[in-house]
Parts: structure tokens; sequence; C-alpha cells
């Protein structure tokens, strides 16, 4: 209550208050496919944008939510948990207008039960994937040196990602914000350029075994050679991206490897030095890339079997085939873990499976190549996580694979799907008692019939 | 012991099917009493041994089920212990009693209704808690509320908690001496929810209630829409008077001394006639009320159930203080009210024509005393007649006038 001091006592409370600590909605996610393709409206947003609130059970009961006024009973008391996002306390038709909150409430939830790390995104799948909190990769807080020496690993920057800009957006940000930058810049690249020349005499008065001399400062550099360096860069366009990129601060771009290796051949003498920031081929995240869903920074680890012991792999999710693969009108499965559509693995798993292929050594997995109406509540799939980023527009993508058969059994006995040491045990017994039949406890163990009970008086 | 292991040698059968059952096997113990009589049988308890000694005349017909049914209980009667083990329960109980946590009271909605607030818990939480501070969208704003407004949040005005706390207090008092001058208050919310919230306030303050429509015209217009309605006289001890009912047949109907109403904004028809009828009204006011509609504003959440039943609870009790104090007053003799004029009026009228007819009453037994003296011609006797007829006719002129001239009266609903 430090900023509380110097106001009345009901100023204090409320800003100490709940609804005073509401965050303001942060911007929903842009899609510009949503004007040409038809989506629903109520459809699950790829991020929250609103708190959501949940109220005691009891409070829910009389629709005290700690707004306004009472929430509709009707609306409210029907799920299971009370989660509600609020999008206007109250409006000119004196309603509070609110939402249910359980489908990202309960998304996180799930998402948190599969214990998974947010990791960089990777190039190729080769190198085993790091945590975005790994000391390397985890930078928030940066000195100006720091920005450039960092900015292969950094994820937030200042200026745009130029590849990810339509043309207009890209007009709009050179004349509103680049333009008036021209004398800023000049002065930058002459504080550059001294600090180039006074390398450059450092190093040839190394070579040379003498003192280094007075360090160049910009205001030696004449205006001619000056103009001179500027003309050099204009043939040099990586160069002077370099420059323009570190003094607005842009994000990282990924050119072609064909475009770079034309430049080399065109400058054999240059050595060029490439971004390979993770984040230069799809643009920055809008968030933190653990987006604040999992703190976690690792996945190896442990689980172990009350029975069975230490388990090679973490139990494996059930996962919801949301629509099968439609071959005809060229659509893959789309599946669902944990609440997020994922992309089906490549390569020669079973859900890729094809009648007759040669090396096919899985079976298909019934629901996945067509639909199945009479499986209840729709086809499922256990599949094992295995790695989940956070995209450039704030969407979780969640790589999944094939689950070990033995994992999904262990799980599927872990939740009462299936029973599989019960039968073995009956099994055994069975066997034992086939060898010995002596070995059986004669009354005792026997089922006794009561005639009558204390309750009854034996009637 | 040892004869319970002879028993079990012996007879398994027979014993156990006899009494290992237990008490609850009591019924069948006479129809194996002649089985039994011979084998040795461990009892444990003496009251059983005794049942079984004194069953001679049990009927022959052996139970098939005892006799076939395996005993219940495998193991030996063990004493019983539960007296003892009740005591030492007790016992650790009152030696732990000071250990551990207290387990702290918590939030029930329905606490408000359970220990309703009076007037002296009002503070700024229990009203932020109650949600009191969040008024209307900033669009729908009445200005002359700007005074009570703190200012804007989540597009909303906030109420100031202090400018709240300060007229609810006010108009708690404002209730508390009405109902100390034996006023008759008024709770009115006619909002879907707020039934229970008038009707605990009504109660708490001993006044009336309304949750249903107000009907137009109650107070303008009472003597058309509320004819006939009971009504009784009472004294400063809040005793029902009898012998006003040809006063309370020509009475016209009640109105409030006082009306509180929780929304203003659909009852402005009430509070029209209120004012004509020159009755002060306490009022909910919202950032979109007309705060000028109610004679003392409470500018709160008029929309917040839990907000409006601390209101209600505060100026029900408000009104339970006031009645109390009136009462407690009314013992010493202190009264703080007049008599209404009508029914001082009425009284006196009544007074003076009960006079005149005793006057005249007692004129006649003069004259016919007098004539019938003339007629006879004896005069000794006379003095005790009339003293006879006085006394009669002060005993009624009193007792009219203890009835129908309280000390001090008023009328209730």
């Amino acid at each position: 209550m430090a900023t509380a001091k110097n106001v009345s006592p009901g100023a204090a409370l409320l800003r100490s208050s709940r609804m005073f600590s509401m965050p303001a909605p942060i911007s929903a996610p842009s899609d510009l496919s949503m004007a040409t393709k038809h989506k629903s409206a109520t459809a699950t947003t790829p991020f929250p944008t609103h708190l959501t609130v949940t109220t005691p059970q009891a409070s829910r009961l009389v629709g005290d939510w700690g707004f306004k006024r009472p929430f509709p009973l009707k609306t409210t008391t029907k799920s299971t948990l009370p989660l509600v996002r609020v999008r206007k306390v109250d409006s000119i038709e004196h309603v509070t207008d609110f939402r249910s909150a359980s489908d990202h409430a309960i998304t996180l939830k799930k998402f948190q039960e599969m214990n998974l790390d947010f990791t960089v995104p990777q190039k190729d799948d080769q190198r085993p994937p790091k945590s975005v909190f790994e000391e390397d990769a985890d930078v928030t807080a940066l000195t100006p040196e720091e920005r450039v020496k960092k900015e292969n690993i950094r994820w937030r920057f200042n200026g745009p990602w130029l590849a990810g800009m339509t043309d207009g957006e890209f007009n709009e940000y050179l004349s509103s914000t680049v333009r008036g930058k021209r004398t800023e810049f000049r002065a930058y690249l002459k504080a550059q350029l001294a600090a180039d020349m006074t390398n450059e005499q450092n190093q040839q008065a190394q070579e040379r075994a003498e003192e280094a001399p007075v360090p160049v400062q910009s205001s030696d550099i004449s205006e001619t050679a000056f103009t001179e360096h500027l003309r050099q860069l204009r043939q040099d366009p990586v160069m002077l991206f370099q420059h323009v990129s570190r003094f607005l601060d842009l994000a990282p771009l990924a050119p072609e490897e064909a475009a770079f290796n034309r430049l080399g051949a065109l400058r054999p003498n240059k050595r060029y030095t490439f971004s390979d920031s993770p984040y230069a081929a799809n643009g920055p995240p809008i968030t933190h890339p653990s987006a604040g869903l999992s703190y976690l920074r690792t996945k190896n680890y442990l689980d172990n079997h009350p029975i069975y012991g230490p388990q090679q792999r973490h139990p494996p999710v059930k996962a919801r085939i949301v629509t099968p693969k439609n071959s005809a009108a060229n659509y893959v499965a789309k599946i669902g873990v944990a609440g997020f559509i994922s992309k089906i693995p490549e390569g020669e798993t079973s859900f890729n499976f094809k009648a007759g292929g040669m090396y096919n050594k899985n079976s298909a997995i019934p629901g996945l190549n067509d639909f199945q109406p009479d499986v209840v509540g729709g086809s499922k799939v256990y599949v094992e996580p295995q790695k989940v980023t956070i995209s450039s527009t704030g969407k979780v993508v969640l790589g999944f694979g094939a689950t070990d058969p033995s994992a999904a059994v262990v799980q599927k006995e872990m939740v009462g799907e299936g029973v599989v040491f019960e039968d073995a045990v009956k099994e055994t017994n069975e066997a034992l008692s086939a060898q010995r039949p002596m070995l059986q406890r004669p009354w005792a163990a026997r089922s006794r019939s009561i005639m009558g009970s204390s309750k009854t008086y034996g009637l | 012991m040892i004869i319970r292991e002879f028993g079990v040698r012996q007879g398994r059968k027979a014993l156990a099917a006899s009494l290992r059952q237990g008490p609850a096997c009591l019924r069948q113990l006479s129809s194996l009493s002649s089985e039994t009589s011979g084998t040795p049988v461990a009892v444990a308890d003496p009251v059983l041994q005794s049942t079984l000694k004194t069953s001679p005349e049990a009927k022959k017909t052996p139970s098939l089920f005892m006799q076939t049914a395996k005993p219940a209980r495998k193991r030996p009667v063990a004493p019983d212990t539960t007296k003892q083990d009740w005591e030492d329960a007790q016992a650790l109980r009152k030696s732990m009693r000071g250990v551990g946590t207290t387990v702290q009271p918590v939030y029930s909605p329905n606490d408000v209704f359970r220990n309703p607030p009076g007037p002296k818990d009002v503070t700024l939480e229990l009203l932020m808690a109650s949600q009191a501070h969040m008024g209307h969208h900033t669009s729908v704003w009445n200005p002359a509320n700007a005074r009570y407004i703190h200012g804007i949040r989540q597009g909303i005005h906030i109420i100031s908690l202090e400018e709240t706390a300060a007229h609810l207090r006010r108009a708690a008092r404002v209730v508390e001496e009405v109902a100390y001058r034996g006023g008759l208050i008024l709770f009115v919310g006619t909002r879907p929810g707020q039934t229970q919230i008038v009707t605990q306030s009504a109660r708490l303050a001993d006044a009336c209630h309304l949750f249903t429509k107000w009907t137009p015209g109650t107070i303008t217009n009472s003597d058309k829409i509320l004819p006939g309605l009971p009504m009784k006289i009472v004294d400063q001890h809040d005793n029902e008077l009898e012998g006003f009912d040809q006063h309370l047949m020509e009475r016209r109907a009640l109105v409030p001394d006082l009306v509180v109403c929780l929304n203003p904004l659909e009852n402005f028809v009430m509070l029209h006639e209120c004012g004509l009828a020159n009755i002060p009204t306490i009022g909910v006011i919202d950032t979109n009320t007309e705060p000028t509609w109610v004679t003392y504003a409470i500018p709160a959440n008029d929309d917040s159930l839990r907000c409006l039943a601390v209101i209600g609870s505060v100026l029900g009790r408000a009104g339970e203080a006031g009645n109390k104090r009136r009462l407690q007053d009314a013992q010493k003799g202190v009264v703080a009210w007049e008599t209404p004029q009508a029914i001082s009026t009425w009284t006196k009228i009544h007074g003076k024509r009960a006079e005149w007819a005793a006057r005249a009453a007692r004129e006649a037994a003069e004259e016919q005393a007098a004539r019938e003296a003339a007629l006879s011609g004896e005069e000794p006797l006379e003095k005790e007649g009339e003293g006879e007829v006085e006394t009669e006719g002060r005993f009624r002129r009193g007792q009219n006038f203890r009835e129908r001239r309280p000390p001090r009266a008023s009328d209730d609903s």
C-alpha cells in the first residue's frame, strides 16, 4: 500500500480491491484469414484476452461474483467449475457482459498436467530442444551493449519484424517512425565509423608494436570521408541492413540461403555473419516465449508407478481426433492434445498409416482415417507430447509423437480403462491352484451363506 | 475360560448356535433351552444367564435357522469398556483443548440474515465487500450524483465509500428517531430478490414492508384503495386498547411516517405520493438515479442484493434500537410522542357525549325519585338510593374515561 499513502481511507481500500486489480484486456489475436474464412464467432481464441474470475460455491449459488449485480443463476450454475470472464462490468443496457471462461482455464489446467517445458523454436529437429528458461535463452533485462551482443537469442525487439509487415504497414512505419530519424541515423553511422576506424588504427598499431593512437571521435570525421563511407555502404546491402536494424532495433530476418550465396559470389573477400536467431524465420513471439503457461525447465525426470516402479516414458496423453483425414478434400486429420489442435507427426508412424505400405510395421489408428460414428464421445488416441513452443502470433504449437504401447497400457490401467495387473494376478493364482488344488483354504476363504443377520433376527 | 473351552470341544454346534450370536438373538433362546440345558454354556452376561434359567415352559420346536446357521462372531465376548472409553476420551479432550489452531469464521452469504449488521457495524470494508461502490456505466449517469462519485474504473462510476457510509449512518439515525417517536415505517423493495431483505428489515424495525408493485394512489387515494383494513389503537407500552371500535370504523387509512425505498428508480410514483403527503423518504441512490426524488439519499449500488441486504439490515437495526429506547423510556414515564389529532379529538367528543348521557340519566333518575317521593311522601331513604346510583354512574364514567381516553394512544397497523 505504498502508493495509497496520501489518499482517503476509502480510496486506499478501493485501490487494493480485487476489481481495481483486474488487468485491462489485451488485444485479441489478429487473424487476417478471418476475413475470407467462415469461422465461428464463439470459437476459442488462440489465447485468452480477459482475466478469468471465479467465486466460492456459496456465493455462486446466490449469483454473487463480486461485480455490480448478481449473475443469472441459470447460466452460471450449470458448469462444474465457476469460471467467468467479464467483458463489461456494466453497460448501457444495464447488464453485466460476461461469458464462461472454462475454455482457457481448463485448457491451462490440462496443459499443466502434461508437465511440458516450453522450448526455443528450432529450424531442424536434430538437436534436443532447449527450454526458454535456460540461461542462454532467457534474456529479459539488457544493457545497450548486450542488446547487440545477444541479438541472436533475444525475443523482444523495439522495432517490427519487416518480413511480417504488409505493404501498407511498412509504408506507414517508414513515414511515421523512420523518416524523422535521419539526423539521428547519420550521427549513429558516424559513431560507428569512428569506432571502426579506431579499431583499425589499434589493430595496425598492434601489428607494428606501437602505442595505441588517440581514438577517433565522430567530430574528427570530415564530411567528405563520411559521404564516401555512405557510398560504400550503399554498395553493401547486408552491412547497411545490419546498421539499420541495430539502429531501429528491428527483429532479425532470415533471408534465403540462395540470396546469400549470390552476395558471396559478388564479394568474394567479404565475410558476412548471418543471423541464426530462432525467431528470424517466423518473427519474434508477441509474448515471452513461455507465455506464462509453464515455468518448467525440463521434462527429463522419472515417473514412478506404484506397482511397476520407475517408468521409461512419461504417461501418455489421451488426444481427441477432432477431424479424421479426408483424402478427397485433401484435409489432414486434426488431433487435439490437451485442448490444442496439433499437427500429425511426420514419418513412418501409425498416424501416417497407408494400407499396403511396404515398410509399415504400425497398425492403423481407429478413427483417424475414417469417422467412427459408434464411438461414444468421439475417437481418442494415446499420444506422447514431446515439445511445445509459442508461435510468433502467440499460439501454442504442440508437437507429439506416437506413444509406446506398453506406456499406453500402463496409463490405461492407471485411469481405470484396463485391468492388466489384476488379470495377471488372477492368471497366476489359477495356474497355481491348478497345480496344487489342496492349497485352497477350506472354509474361511469360501464365501459363507448367512441365513439371517442380527438385524433380521434370523427371519 | 476353562468352561468355555470345554464347551467348544464338547458341543461346538450347540454352543455356537445358542449364545455367540449375542443379545440380538434373545428371542431364539427359549427354543434352544431344552437342548442346551445339559451342556455347559459360557455366558458373559448375567442377565442372559438369568433369562436362560427362567424359561422352563419354552416351546419344544427347534429353530431351523439357528440350528443350521454358522456363528456370526468368532471372537469371545470382550468386556464392555464403553463407559471407560468415553471417560478417557473426555479426559483427553479436556487436556488437549488448548492445543491446535482455532478455526476462523469464514464468509457466508447468509451471514447478513443470520446476524444482521447494525449502524455500529458500518465500515468502509463492509461496504466495499458488499459492492456498495459500484455505480453504473459512465454514460448513464445522473450528473446530480457527481458529489458522491469517486472516479471511473472498468467503465463504471465508483461511488465514494466515505459518502456511502456517512449517508447510511445519517439515514440510520433518521430511522431510529422516527421509531423512537412511534412513527410508522415502511420498507419498500420491489425488485426480484429483495423480498427477504425488506421483510427482514421490517421485522427488525417492527415496521411494514412492500415487495410487490406499489399500487398508485395508495397514499393520495387511500380512501378508495385501502378502506376497511384492520387497525388497532395501542398505548405507550404497545399494548392494544379496547373500546375504539367506533373510531376505527370511521377513521381514514393509515399513511406511513417514513418510507425506506431500496429501488427508487422503479418506485417514482410512490416517492412522488410521499412528497405530496409530506412523508419523508430514504432511498438508495445509484449513479443513474435522481437524488432529489428522496429526502435522505444513500448513494450506493442498488443492483447488488448483497449491498441492499447490508443497507436494509442497518436501517432495520436502527429502527429496532429506536423502538427499544421508546419502550424503555415509556417504562420510566417518558413519552416523546403525542396522541394523534384524530384520536384526541374523537376521545374528547366521545367523553363529552358520555358525560352528557350520564348527566341526563342522573337527572332523569332524580326526577323519577322526586316524583316517587311526591307520590309516597317518604323522605329519609332518598340519600342512600341516590348514593348507589351515583356510585354506579361514577364507576361507569371512570371506566369509559380510562379506556377511551388513555394517557397516550397511538395507532399501528
